[in-house]
């Protein structure tokens, strides 16, 4: 009974590591190889996992806030300023907000605006600000496109991808004191950098844009807009664009986000 | 040994059952407080009841994408956007929350802090902060009434028919 049991047990066992994984975004134990026991963790090993984990789900929306602030301030710096025009930002706030009134994260207050920048490219920080470029949204032909792209940015902060960025970096450690304040500026300073970084270098994962391709598109879908719009959208790019870095240039290639929405 | 396979099959299972969709006999939370409990399908219906968050509710059955919940002696139904399988964190410090308390009110409502007002002088982006000033004042201008009647105008969410 216990040998039959045992296979169901491992079985169970790598699920349960592998979503840990997953829903923390955790880099896993190198080497660690949970059915050897020269490789089973010791004490000191268990207690490191279990920090990361808090630093990756235990951040409070106050520091959230402040992390998002920071990052918000880098993107408008490094894309020339926000776009001060009224009817503009009332039109993609309020399709943002009719999106992220229906997310899975209600406790933040997402804020959209768009940036002068001529590139095509989206941003999201930490804290719900949701950016676009100014060239991105003249090339968004309706409501139903900007929605798609809105929902992909919706879903990075619903999904923590940032966030995720900076605890397997480990910065969390210490940074804040017992009243929420910033205690270490090097230490926040080089948590904000280590964002901008992705965002503006690097680039998240491509995992994580598949992931908000996803979720975007499932958010989308449940407040009524159109199911294929973002598939519309990048592909009506990638007959202009191809594969180059003139849009979306921190993405995964188009023709590789067009091929996983298109899969059914 | 024991004890580590039993602390698998426990993340197994929290995790599978938290990423279960609604379901009849299952619960679930609305992430709106104030939630109202409609007579019908329609969310122009009468209202029967007032949900709040943090209370787990029993879903009664599922009809296209509206669900119809036992709240107390009450049943009613509430659009699926607006329910969640898990409660949701933090929920007093909702963006559209009527009724955050003052203790929570509420870092989603407030705009960058000192700290990051902080950061951006350090990096000599004072400008920059100013502009995500005006971001915040911009959207924190739009009110839930807001939100709701543009969803009610362009046939969005609850207002979709339930297509």
């Amino acid at each position: 009974m216990k040998r039959a049991f045992l296979p169901i047990g491992v079985l169970f066992l790598f699920c349960a590591t592998g979503l840990v994984e997953a829903q923390f975004g955790l880099p896993g134990i190198p080497n660690f190889n949970p059915f050897h026991p020269s490789t089973t963790p010791n004490a000191k090993t268990v207690k490191g996992v279990t920090e990361m984990a808090k630093g990756a789900s235990g951040i409070s929306l106050q520091d959230e806030m402040k992390i998002g602030g920071a990052v918000a301030v880098d993107i408008v710096a490094r894309n020339g300023g926000l776009v001060k025009d009224e009817t503009i930002t009332h039109r993609v706030a309020i399709i943002g907000k009719s999106l992220s009134y229906y997310c899975t994260r209600p406790e933040v207050n997402f804020r959209f605006a768009v940036l002068n920048s001529d590139h095509i490219n989206a941003y999201s920080a930490p804290g719900g600000y949701v950016f676009i470029t100014r060239g991105l949204y003249d090339a968004l032909p309706d409501d139903q496109q900007l929605a798609a792209v809105l929902a992909h940015e919706i879903s990075h902060i619903t999904d923590r991808h940032a966030l995720k960025v900076i605890s397997r970096s480990q910065f969390m450690t210490g940074l804040f004191d017992a009243g929420g304040s910033v205690s270490s500026v090097p230490g926040f300073d080089g948590g904000v950098a280590a964002i901008t970084d992705s965002l503006f270098t690097k680039g998240f994962d491509p995992s994580a844009e598949f992931e908000a391709d996803r979720d975007g598109r499932s958010l989308a879908t449940k407040v009524g807009y159109d199911h294929d719009a973002l598939l519309a959208f990048l592909t009506q790019l990638y007959k202009t664009k191809g594969d180059t870095k003139d849009a979306f240039p921190t993405h995964p290639p188009l023709s590789h986000r067009i091929e996983r929405l298109a899969e059914k | 040994m024991r004890k580590f396979l039993l602390l698998a099959v426990l993340l197994t299972a929290v995790s599978l059952a938290a990423a279960a969709e609604l379901e009849a006999g299952h619960s679930a939370y609305v992430i709106h407080d104030g939630q109202p409990l409609l007579a019908d399908k329609d969310p122009d219906a009468a209202a029967v009841a007032k949900l709040k968050t943090h209370h787990e509710y029993t879903v009664v059955q599922i009809s296209g994408r509206w669900v119809e919940l036992k709240a107390g002696s009450a049943t009613g139904w509430v659009y699926e956007g607006n329910l969640s399988r898990e409660e949701p964190p933090d929920v007093n410090n909702s963006a559209f929350s009527t009724q955050a308390s003052p203790t929570t009110l509420s870092a989603a409502a407030r705009g960058i802090d000192d700290d990051a007002k902080g950061y951006a002088d350090r990096k000599g982006e004072a400008e920059s902060a100013n502009d995500v000033v005006w971001m915040e004042q911009e959207n924190d201008a739009i009110s839930k009434d807001d939100v709701r009647a543009y969803l009610k105008e362009h046939k969005l969410g609850e207002y979709s028919g339930g297509k």
